[in-house]
């Protein structure tokens, strides 16, 4: 027989004109009609130009034929699936998608057990967008993969096609992907590949409960993958399976090998309890982590693995939620980032130059600002004025974006018109560094600080002459950064020795902002059943911030207020919130009905709008609110704030010293206490803060970001004088 | 001759050389038949091989003595072709055939409109395909007697839809063939069939080129005006509207020129002209009402629905200007029986309204009417009635009058709220008879007076219970039952002289729950006031710039030396600055003391710079309404004066409705006592600050909630008295 076209149509194959092949063929046969395959290909010809009822009658003509005559069926419906299993490869390899998955679905038709063709059918359906997971049970896929006559088949071709298939957040696929255990070789590889599959489910779908699931199934196929049962709490954790998250970090550190990977193991189960609100048992896990990481520092290895030292260094922040010690904290984060720089130097997998900075400046400063957070996120939120009111004649204002898109609204809106050049490498922290360098950045700003890996690392290369840390949080300790942006009021006067940055104190704040953007509001006290003359304390804020010690001081105040309402609000587990003021309220004897747990509103829009709804907002300690503070300011709400020695323990003293406020500023927690009764107890104070927080808008350096604009750029320019000074 | 039938099957095949082979065989010695080379060559030409084409019919031309002869017929092949092309919706072949055609008879000016057709088709039409025709040229060889005057009806029609700076250059070539103002008229409806937000300015430019070739065609010069008026270039707009007046002889042309001009005299803020053109509209309306209207007035019935469409809002303007509503409203309802007379024979035949819920338990059907439902003052202030109504006691049927949709304000806040959505274009009569289908009970109209369409469709009456409310003062037409007010926006005697039966809510005829607010871009350091001044601010359209009022306000300054005027809004910006400078000078105020504002983006920012004011000073005799609201929730102390008609109480309503007194003036001298006080008093603002804030919790005006219950029993009422229960 015949095993491929005829030579003589090979023209009208490329030109698509399947009718005179279609004529050629019948020709043939009617020369030869004894030759089967001439047959195979006339249907062939019929089904490329969209006949297809037409080919299966041309097939099953010759099929029932001789199923009637020699009982050669089998042999005969091989050829023919080899002759279409090879169309099928050419129409692929020539791209032509949807001819191939026409073929292979008649393949499939003749032959359903075919596994071969039905993973590659599965895939090319994919591919077209044709795909959905009733598919597989249609396709009875489930059953031929666990059909003993499969055995044998490619594994890659298995695993390409489930990576595939198990992107779909649907039951079945998860059946599906353990049918294909059976075929799965090298597991560390599969579960390498799948969790790839479970991060893309979660940042494309933003469906992390389906990541869970594929990530279980890694468990299924390797039970002790530490890659998989490092990803299970965190993808539990946007699942909102709280408890399940922080069960699932302790079984990972409990598992960790060695030093390094026990840090990361134990900071995930004290980071998973913060964000879930678990306060009651941080204690022990706060203890846990300390201990790790001094573990850690005592060894000093050199041979940390990349994702085990980005780790380290945006982890060691969270000691600022759950203690006000500056020394300690600092001491930690110092620590953390020289060794998180000795590595990165070390690591001979990181091919990333050094650079030796050029000394020079332009006729303008260039400043270079790095970061993530260029967006609708709290800094980008803070940040945008800076930008509208750059002096453009003195300064060229770079922006490098990691991981966020030109295309980005926000950026669109408020800072791409403001800048003079843009660039976007996502995540390549090595190729940013090189942009940087070869842009002959004069000083480079980073608004992330610990917040993100990726910008530790370009900072920690050190692509500009002078660097600096600004708003994002906390300095983030690493020697490569030369100052750390604040002002007379974030950071106690002694702060200088536990810094390893150099502190620039700006003349009056640190930070200026114009105002918020408001909804209309969608609480009112009538919907809450809370009556107009009552006093409402409000507290909106994630639960990492919500350490018991001060919500024992809030829920004192609201005992002493007759008649007032605490309003809380904030991301966690809210069962495990709940149960922690309900057991702290208890303590004290306060009901229950006196705190109202509000639902996350619908943007921050609406959630600025409905501050209103308080009269009193309580701020938290040792984590103070940042954003939430500005915007209870510019809604002119009275702030409860206690000040301590960290940075985080003084963002809302300084924001109020700012605004000319002095009322609500505590300096102990019974001057917390005071000031919560004081401003519940004395309307006329309230009015007048309200008042002073109107008139601040004219008035105040924290509304007052052109001044900002001018004193952060002296600031450059000081430096910039120091550094060519000072020679480098 | 057409296609040889043996052709026939090839040529559905598209097997164009099986085609050639037919004609070829066909084509002896004997059969020389020159159409048989046509179609050969025209074959060639399908094919794609145009040379071949032209060998093929110049072979056969050049082989003959009638060489003209020939050329025509070969043409009227081509154009059949070439229409047969077209019909099938082979726009790129046709063209092709129709180049060919242009090449043999480059004159046919009618080939030549086809191509322009085939370009607007094929989307490449512009000065580039105008420029390769040749087309000027052309015309200025040929005359127009040939050309088919309904092709270029649609040719142009096909421009119209794309318009551009080749509409213009295409029109241009046809000038002298717009000769009269039938042929204007005509082209001129059709361009407005394709009128958009985003070619005004397009669409301008092309109604100034038919002025310029009718320059007295009314209709031209009144749409021209309110052209001018929507790219805010009113200076172009006044001078149009004076150059319309001077051209009108008829009565309703009279009014409908004197009504342009006051209109674009109000929103320059031309306060200068605006009394004597008050005047001669008064007169006019006067004549009109002592002397009638007959049908011989009108040229057509379009010309008649447009005149009766202004009819019903034609004294809506003088609120601007006076404070009279009784003489205004009884006008109003006099002119209004004229329009009930006139419009009687156009009235849809609606069958006895029959409302669905004389069985009490069903849910009443309420229609609400408007061309406002979007980002408009009416959008932003209804919105919540929607959210709020019971909607087992209520079903909401929502209809748009020409209005975009296709927005988020509109899908959000409307849309997805109504039970039931329809969109009305222009036609009345049509909207009416949609409405009576759906079996209201109740109708509710939020445009009142502002929208000419709207007018018309209440005025048909297709449901039993009629309801103004929200839009503006009452309209006086007949057909409207009840109109919704409170117990503070309109005068104890108001039923008096409004036609409507004034219904009054037991608070405040409208709530809200705030105003989103975005980030504020000016600041009183950037303008450079001291930080101890005290900011009067404010922000209205040029109708509402009244001069007596502006007096009122500079005479506050004069008192105040640290204070400052902020203006701000819509009009001819010049205008504005002459009439304050002028006034401030008369007053004794230095004009440096007044700053002008410019326009900001979005309405977000606006709001926001409202924080720069310490105080605002309202507008007198039209008051704000969105604006009094904005500065209520921004919590800033208003200064206003409340007198007679429901546009000089508004802010009145609201401001008690949010239990302030503060600042409500009854005549010219107290307007001028509390804004001293309230600009000199910090105390006081502080004071009436905290109310405002304070307010939102419980005050009416803030409580949409309560307002839907209280329209909803009011509906409820009037339903029972309709029924007589």
């Amino acid at each position: 027989m015949s095993s491929d076209w005829l030579p003589q149509v090979k023209e009208e194959r490329l030109s698509g004109d399947f009718n005179k092949i279609t004529r050629l063929y019948e020709q043939m046969i009617e020369k030869e009609p004894d030759e089967v395959s001439y047959y195979w290909y006339l249907g062939l010809a019929h089904l490329l130009s969209g006949e297809e009822s037409e080919a299966q009658t041309v097939w099953w003509f010759v099929l029932g034929q001789v199923a009637l005559e020699d009982n050669q069926d089998t042999q005969y419906l091989e050829e023919l699936v080899a002759v279409l299993m090879a169309e099928a490869s050419h129409q692929n390899s020539i791209n032509q998608l949807r001819l191939s998955w026409l073929i292979r679905r008649h393949i499939w038709e003749l032959m359903p057990e075919k596994l071969d063709n039905l993973l590659l059918l599965l895939q090319i359906e994919i591919d077209i967008d044709g795909f959905k997971p009733e598919t597989l049970l249609e396709l009875k896929a489930i059953d031929v993969l666990g059909a003993s006559e499969s055995l044998g088949i490619d594994s890659s071709l298995v695993l390409e096609t489930l990576k595939k298939v198990i992107y779909y957040p649907e039951e079945v696929v998860i059946d599906f992907a353990r049918a294909c255990i059976l075929h799965a070789e090298s597991l560390e590889y599969w579960v390498e590949s799948l969790i790839d599959v479970a991060q893309e489910v979660r940042r494309q779908l933003r469906r992390p409960d389906h990541s869970v699931k594929i990530t279980n199934f890694c468990l299924e196929l390797q039970p002790d993958s530490l890659l998989a049962l490092e990803f299970l709490p965190r993808f539990y954790q946007e699942a909102r399976c709280f408890p399940e998250a922080i069960a699932a970090a302790k079984r990972f550190h409990s598992l960790c090998p060695n030093q390094a990977l026990k840090v990361t193991g134990a900071s995930l189960v004290l980071k998973t309890m913060l964000s879930s609100g678990a306060w009651t048992d941080i204690i022990e896990a706060v203890e846990s982590y300390k201990q790790e990481l001094l573990e850690l520092f005592k060894l000093n290895p050199l041979d940390l693995k990349i994702g085990i030292l980005s780790f380290l260094t945006v982890q060691t922040g969270v000691f600022a939620y759950l203690q006000d010690n500056l020394a300690e904290n600092r001491s930690l984060q110092n620590q953390a980032s020289r060794l998180f720089l000795s590595n990165l130097k070390s690591n001979s997998n990181i091919q990333i130059p050094f650079y030796q900075p050029a000394l020079q400046a332009g006729k303008k400063l260039k400043i270079g600002y790095v970061g993530h957070t260029f967006t609708s996120h709290s800094v980008g939120w803070l940040c945008r004025w800076l930008f509208l009111h750059h002096n453009r004649e003195q300064f060229e204002i770079y922006i490098y974006l990691i991981g966020l898109r030109q295309e980005d609204q926000f950026f669109q809106d408020w800072i791409l018109p403001n800048v003079d050049s843009v660039t976007a490498l996502n995540m390549d922290m090595g190729a940013i560094a090189q942009k940087i360098k070869a842009d002959e950045i004069n000083i480079l700003v980073d608004i992330d600080s610990y917040t993100l890996d990726a910008t530790c690392a370009v900072m920690a290369i050190k692509p500009a002459p002078v660097q600096v840390t600004w708003l994002g949080a906390d300095a983030s300790g690493l020697e490569t950064i030369d100052y750390f942006i604040a002002d007379p009021y974030v950071l106690p006067e002694s702060a200088q020795e536990h810094y390893q940055e150099t502190i620039w104190r700006l003349p009056q704040t640190y930070l200026a902002i114009d105002g918020f953007e408001l909804d209309v509001p969608s609480l009112s006290r009538r919907t809450l059943d809370i009556p107009d003359d009552a006093i409402v304390y409000f507290s909106s804020q994630v639960a990492s911030k919500r350490h018991p010690e001060t919500v024992k001081l809030q829920l004192q105040i609201i005992k002493a207020v007759t008649n007032s309402y605490y309003l809380i609000k904030g991301l966690g587990d809210d069962g495990l919130l709940k149960q922690l003021f309900y057991q702290l309220a208890d303590e004290i004897g306060l009901e229950h009905d006196r705190m109202r747990f509000l639902p996350w509103a619908s943007s921050e829009y609406v959630h600025r709008a409905n501050l209103q709804i308080a009269d009193v907002v309580l701020d938290t300690y040792p984590y103070n609110g940042a954003t939430t503070t500005l915007e209870t300011l510019w809604a002119g709400i009275p702030l409860v704030t206690r000040v301590g020695e960290t940075f985080s323990a003084r963002n809302s003293y300084t924001f109020l010293r700012n605004v000319g406020i002095t009322e609500g500023i505590a300096h102990s927690a019974k001057e917390y206490v005071e000031w919560g009764i004081r401003f519940g107890t004395n309307e006329e104070l309230r009015q007048q803060v309200a008042w002073e927080l109107r008139q601040s808008r004219h008035t105040s350096p924290l509304w007052n970001t052109q001044q900002f604009a001018r004193d952060m750029e002296t600031a450059y320019q000081q430096m910039w004088q120091q550094y060519i000074g000072g020679g480098g | 001759m057409p296609w040889l039938p043996q052709a026939k099957a090839a040529l559905v095949e598209k097997d164009y050389a099986q085609v050639i082979s037919i004609y070829e065989q066909t084509i002896t010695a004997e059969d020389d038949d020159p159409c048989l080379y046509w179609y050969m060559g025209l074959a060639y030409l399908l094919q794609g091989d145009e040379e071949l084409a032209q060998t093929t019919w110049w072979y056969r031309i050049s082989q003959s003595n009638q060489e003209q002869m020939l050329l025509t017929e070969l043409a009227q092949v081509l154009d059949a072709e070439a229409k047969q092309q077209s019909i099938a919706e082979s726009f790129q072949i046709a063209w092709l055939v129709r180049q060919h055609l242009r090449e043999l008879c480059p004159q046919d000016i009618n080939n030549l409109l086809h191509l322009i057709d085939l370009d607007c088709q094929l989307g490449t039409f512009g000065i580039e395909s105008l420029t390769e025709l040749q087309l000027d040229l052309v015309l200025k060889q040929v005359s127009l007697n040939s050309m088919d005057a309904n092709l270029f009806l649609r040719v142009a029609e096909g421009t119209f839809a794309q318009l551009s700076p080749a509409t213009l250059v295409f029109l241009n070539n046809f000038r002298d063939y717009i000769d009269s103002e039938k042929k204007a008229s005509v082209l001129v409806n059709l361009a407005y069939g394709y009128k958009r937000e985003d070619n005004k300015k397009i669409l301008t430019e092309l109604l100034e080129f038919f002025q310029s070739v009718v320059p007295n065609h009314l209709r031209i010069l009144e749409l021209l005006t309110y052209s001018y008026i929507g790219l805010k270039d009113y200076k172009k707009a006044i001078f149009t509207s004076e150059n319309l007046l001077g051209k009108a002889s008829t009565l309703p042309w009279k009014l409908r020129a004197s009504y342009a001009l006051i209109t674009s005299l109000l929103s320059a803020g031309d306060w200068q002209k605006i009394k004597e053109a008050a005047i001669t509209h008064r007169s006019i309306i006067a004549q009109i009402i002592n002397e009638g209207i007959s049908d011989q007035d009108f040229v057509d019935v379009d010309d008649q629905f447009r005149f009766l469409g202004l009819l019903t809002v034609v004294t809506s303007v003088l609120q601007y200007l006076d404070d009279r509503p009784a003489e205004n409203h009884q006008m109003q309802t006099q002119i209004n029986q004229l329009h009930e007379q006139l419009t009687q024979k156009f009235k849809p035949t609606l069958k006895q309204s029959k409302p669905t819920s004389i069985i009490s338990s069903k849910p009443l059907r309420i229609g609400y009417i408007a061309h406002t439902f979007r980002q408009h003052s009416v959008g932003w202030l209804c919105r919540w009635l929607f959210q709020h109504h019971d909607r087992s006691l209520f079903e909401r049927y929502l209809y748009f009058v020409d209005q975009d949709v296709n927005n988020d304000f509109s899908q959000t806040w409307f849309l997805s709220q109504a039970d039931q959505a329809r969109i009305f274009s222009l036609y009345a009569n049509e909207a009416a008879e949609k409405i009576h289908e759906d079996q209201l009970d109740i109708l509710v109209d939020l445009d009142s007076s502002t929208c000419h369409i709207t007018s018309q469709i209440l005025a048909y009456k297709p449901a039993p219970i009629q309801v103004t409310w929200l839009g503006y003062d009452a309209s006086d037409l007949s057909t409207i039952d009840y109109f919704i007010a409170d117990p503070y926006v309109l005068p104890e005697d108001a039923e008096s002289y409004y036609s409507a039966k004034i219904w009054r809510l037991p608070q405040t005829y409208i709530a809200l729950e705030g105003f989103e607010v975005g980030a504020p871009s000016v600041s009183r350091r950037q303008l450079g006031l001291p930080m101890d001044a005290v900011v009067f601010f404010s922000s209205q359209t040029g109708y509402k710039r009244n001069p007596e009022t502006i007096k009122l306000q500079l005479k506050i300054l004069c008192q105040l030396p640290n204070s400052y005027l902020l203006i701000k809004g819509l009009a001819d910006q010049d205008i504005v600055q002459a009439l304050f400078t002028e006034i401030a000078e008369a007053e004794g105020v230095n004009p440096d003391r007044l700053r002008f504002l410019p326009q900001v983006s979005t309405e977000y920012i606006h709001r926001a710079n409202l924080q720069i004011a310490d105080v605002v000073l309202d507008t007198y005799p039209y008051n704000g309404a969105t604006t009094t609201l904005e500065a209520l929730w921004m919590g800033l102390p208003i200064v206003t004066r409340v007198g007679q008609q429901f546009a000089a109480r508004n802010s009145y309503a609201f401001m008690i409705n949010a239990g302030i007194s503060a600042g409500i003036a009854h005549n010219d001298a107290e307007y001028v006592e509390w804004g001293v006080r309230l600009g000199a008093d910090a105390d006081l603002r502080r004071k009436i600050y905290w109310q405002l804030q304070q307010s939102r919790k419980n005050s009416p005006l803030w409580n949409a909630k309560q307002f839907t219950q209280d329209i909803e029993t009011a509906y409820q009422q009037m339903w029972r008295i309709y029924n007589n229960l």
